[in-house]
Formats: C-alpha cells, structure tokens, sequence
C-alpha cells in the first residue's frame, strides 16, 4: 500500500521552472514522502497482522498524570500552563510541525515532517507578557456586525454627512484588509511551540474580518463605498512587505492600529449617528487588543534582544520609513476631508473641522510616542512627523 | 467576609480599554471591571476587592495602572490625555 504514496506524482505547480528546477522539486517531493511512506507500510502491515501497539499508553516520557484545574474564570492558558511540563514556551522553537507542546515527540523526530515556513523562531520575534490575557480578552469581547449593530435605526444624514461617513468608512474598509492579512501572513509563519501567539492571532484575524465587514455594511446602508485611496495603498503595502515580524507588528499594531485607535476613540465626535457610534464603540475595544499587543511585544523584543542599543538603532532607521505610512494616511484628502466635515458639522464647515482635525493629528503623534516610550523606545527626538497639523503652512 | 483592607492600585484616565488586565486579575479576586457607559471602554479597579497582587500592572501597553501608596493619586500623563483636548474643542462648538 505505501507504494501508492511513493508513487504518487508531485502535484502540478503555478510557477514556470526550468528544468533543472523541475528536477529538483520532484526529488524534494520523493525524498519527503519517503518517509511517510515508511511509517504508512509499518502501519499497514500491523493492521495485516491484526497486531497491536498501544506505545501511546506509555506515559514514561508523558506529563502525565497532573490534572489541570479550571480558575473561576475557567480553563484558560494561564491554568493548564501550570502544569509542568506544558508551560515552558522556548526562547527558540526547535520543533517545525505540529506535535503540540508537552506532548511525547522526541521519540518521533526523525519521522516528523519540517514546516519550512516556520520561520518566525525566536521568542523574542513574537511573545508578549499580556498575549494570553488579550486571548481571553478577545474571545469574552467578540460580536456580531450582522446582529449586534442597530441597522434598523440608522438615519439619515444631509447629503455631506452621508458621503463623508461613507468615503471615512470606504478608507476604513482599505485598513482593515490590510490589517487582516499581515497576521495572516505572518500566523502561518510561527511553529506551534507559540501556539498563545497564534491564538491571539486568529483573533486579531477574526477582528479584522468583522470590521471590514461592518465599515462595509455601513458604507452600503447609507449610499454606498466611495473613493479607494491609491497613495494610501502604498503605505498598507509596506507593512505587509515589513521585513521582519516584529518590525511589521510595530507598523500594523502599534503605529497604523494605533492611528485607527485614534480615530476610533474620536468616535464620539467624529459619529453622526447612534448606529456610527455603536460601530466606533465596538471596534474601538478590539483596536486597542491590537495596539496593546504591539506594544508589549516591541518591549519583549528590545528587553530580550541581545544587543539592545543596535536593535534600537535598527528600529529608527525602520521608523523613518514606517512613521511615513501614517504621514500618508493624514495627508490622504480621502480621509482627512470627510473626517474634517464630519467633525465641523458639514461641508460649509470643512474648515472649522481642520480645527479638530489638527487636535487628532498633534493626539495621534502624542499617542505614538506615548506607546513607544511604553515599549522603553524613546522616539521623541527623532520623530519623522511633524508634532503640528501643517495644515495652510505654505500658504 | 470583607477584605480587611482596600486595594491601592488603580487604573487612571488614559486607560486604552485593550482589557488585558482584566483577565490577569486573579479570578476569585475579580477586581477589574470595564467602566459602564464609557465610550473609551475604560477599567476601573475596584478598591475594595484588589489584593493588591500587581499581576496587572506590567501587562499594560500604556502603564496606566498605578500603586497609590508609591505614586498617589495621578490622573495619567503622556498622549492618551490628548484626546481630552478634541472632546474640549468640540464642546466649545
């Protein structure tokens, strides 16, 4: 039976290769299924035999035997990790498939498969202190765009409002995209010894899904979607290209999420309708799982990194280029114009929202600089964005 | 039976409302709870269940949360107090 593995035919592939690399990809595909085969003929010939193994029953190398114990919160991470033996994440992942942590593996090794895209291996590339606290956190906070906004209550808003709330929503929509990508991307990145990461992961996943479904449903409701933002794209793309985990998180997480943060916690003013506000309110508590888990994993990775002052040197020479994404994004006429409009009361006002505009944009810088001084990365002094709105000042 | 004593951590203002602290307080303890009708989705300790235990202190990602017997009472600095200057500006319109 295992000759039905062995020759099997890789699969057909998108890429065009020559033939050479042809070659090489049919003997990467023979040579990992070899052993699968191997593990598939012994099993077979047992099953033949009508022979038993029971080796799972031997608990020798096994955690066995310590039962985990529900807080009155219930089983959470934090509970069963008490247990010896299934706590110990590693400061470098060794194990590159999907044998859980704590399990017996070691005696499996040299039959285990290798998950070349884990590559993302050090704890210090991806743990935060509070990534088990935001799991729970998101999991107890998640809600429904299709039931648990009040759709039926929306009103209507004079045409300005109306257009502004649905291009803010349309820009809105473009973000959160992006934002669910870059985990994506990343979450299949990370080996399984992380599995915490990953969890808080899928839920940042799920988060986004939801908010560019509400930001779409929304913008729908009230006239339709708008004007994509083609200079703001850009900038989106640069995250999901951030060379490195880390430094992708600190522009998705805690810059780019946290200027959405921004505009979410303005909801209130910016909102022109109870429904807008319910939406703000609701997308604002999932932001900040985001923003705070950017944070505390920049401060991991500088506590943890071997030599502190070069990787914050590295991390500046990053920001000058990453504090352009949110350069773009406020100089982007497809969102600051409607947010101007909303927060003056209408288009006649366009330029008494400027006003408030400006105190968003000097509580954004203030905000980022707060967040990165958190992570004990002072940012100050070489900050890229103006602190003031520079808004007329050639005029 | 009451807690002899009240708790001396508190949450200022410039709570972002991530929550993480919330599910670091031990659960029997239960001291955080989100501020009711908060559009910021603030927490807020409750002094009289606080243990005074600290586990939530270093999982905040903007270090709002304060032991008063070492800082006294702070309303909270740094950026997240900004946003009271847009709520002033709209106000005064």
């Amino acid at each position: 039976m295992s000759a039905r593995v062995q020759d099997m035919s890789p699969l057909p592939i998108v890429a065009n290769l020559d033939d050479e690399g042809l070659a090489q990809y049919e003997a990467n595909y023979t040579s990992r299924f070899k052993v699968w085969a191997e593990v598939l003929e012994r099993n077979v010939e047992n099953i033949h035999r009508g022979s038993y193994s029971l080796h799972w029953m031997n608990t020798d190398k096994a955690n066995w035997g310590k039962r985990a114990k529900p807080s009155s919160r219930g089983m959470t991470y934090t509970d069963i990790n008490r247990i010896r033996g299934y706590g110990e994440v590693p400061d470098k992942a060794e194990w590159f498939n999907f044998a859980p942590r704590g399990a017996v593996r070691e005696p499996y090794r040299h039959e285990m498969p290798v998950i070349e895209e884990y590559t993302v291996v050090d704890k210090g590339e991806l743990w935060a202190d509070n990534i088990i606290t935001l799991y729970e956190e998101a999991k107890a906070r998640q809600w429904n765009a299709t039931r648990d906004i009040p759709w039926n209550e929306l009103e209507a808003l004079p045409d300005d409002l109306e257009k502004a709330t649905c291009q803010l929503c349309t820009f809105l929509t473009e973000i959160e995209f992006a934002a669910g990508d870059f985990p994506a991307k990343w979450m299949y990145r990370i080996p399984q010894d992380f599995l915490e990461v990953k969890s808080f992961l899928a839920t940042q996943i799920m988060d986004e899904a939801r908010h560019q479904e509400v930001f779409r449903k929304r913008a729908i409701a009230g006239g339709g979607l708008l004007h994509a933002a083609p200079g703001f794209e850009w900038a989106l793309t640069s995250i999901l290209n951030a060379p490195t985990h880390t430094m992708g998180t600190f522009l998705l997480n805690l810059l780019g999420e946290g200027l959405v943060l921004s505009i979410f916690r303005s909801g209130e003013m910016i909102a022109k309708t109870h429904v807008d506000k319910e939406i703000f309110r609701r997308c604002l508590q999932d932001e900040a799982r985001h923003v705070s888990y950017g944070v505390l994993e920049f401060k991991n990775y500088l506590d943890t990194h071997p030599n502190r002052a070069a990787a914050e040197e590295q991390m500046h020479r990053f920001c000058d280029i990453g504090e352009q994404v949110v350069l773009s994004a406020f100089v982007e006429p497809a969102l600051i114009e409607p947010i101007a409009i909303l927060l003056g009361g209408g288009l006649k006002k366009i330029d008494e929202g400027m006003g408030g505009v400006a105190h968003m944009w000097r509580m954004f810088i203030q905000e980022y600089l707060q967040r990165c001084k958190a992570a004990g990365f002072d940012r100050s002094a070489r900050c890229t964005i103006p602190t003031e709105f520079p808004w007329g000042a050639a005029a | 039976m009451a807690k002899a004593d009240k708790g001396y951590f508190y949450i200022d203002q410039t709570c972002i409302g991530c929550g993480a602290c919330e599910h670091a307080c031990p659960g029997k303890v239960d001291a955080i709870a989100r501020v009711e009708d908060d559009f910021l989705g603030r927490f807020v300790v409750d002094e009289q269940d606080c243990i005074n235990c600290g586990v939530c202190i270093p999982l905040c990602p903007v270090l709002c949360i304060h032991d008063a017997r070492a800082d006294g009472l702070l309303e909270g600095s740094g950026g997240y107090r900004a946003i009271a200057e847009l709520q002033a500006w709209a106000a005064a319109r």
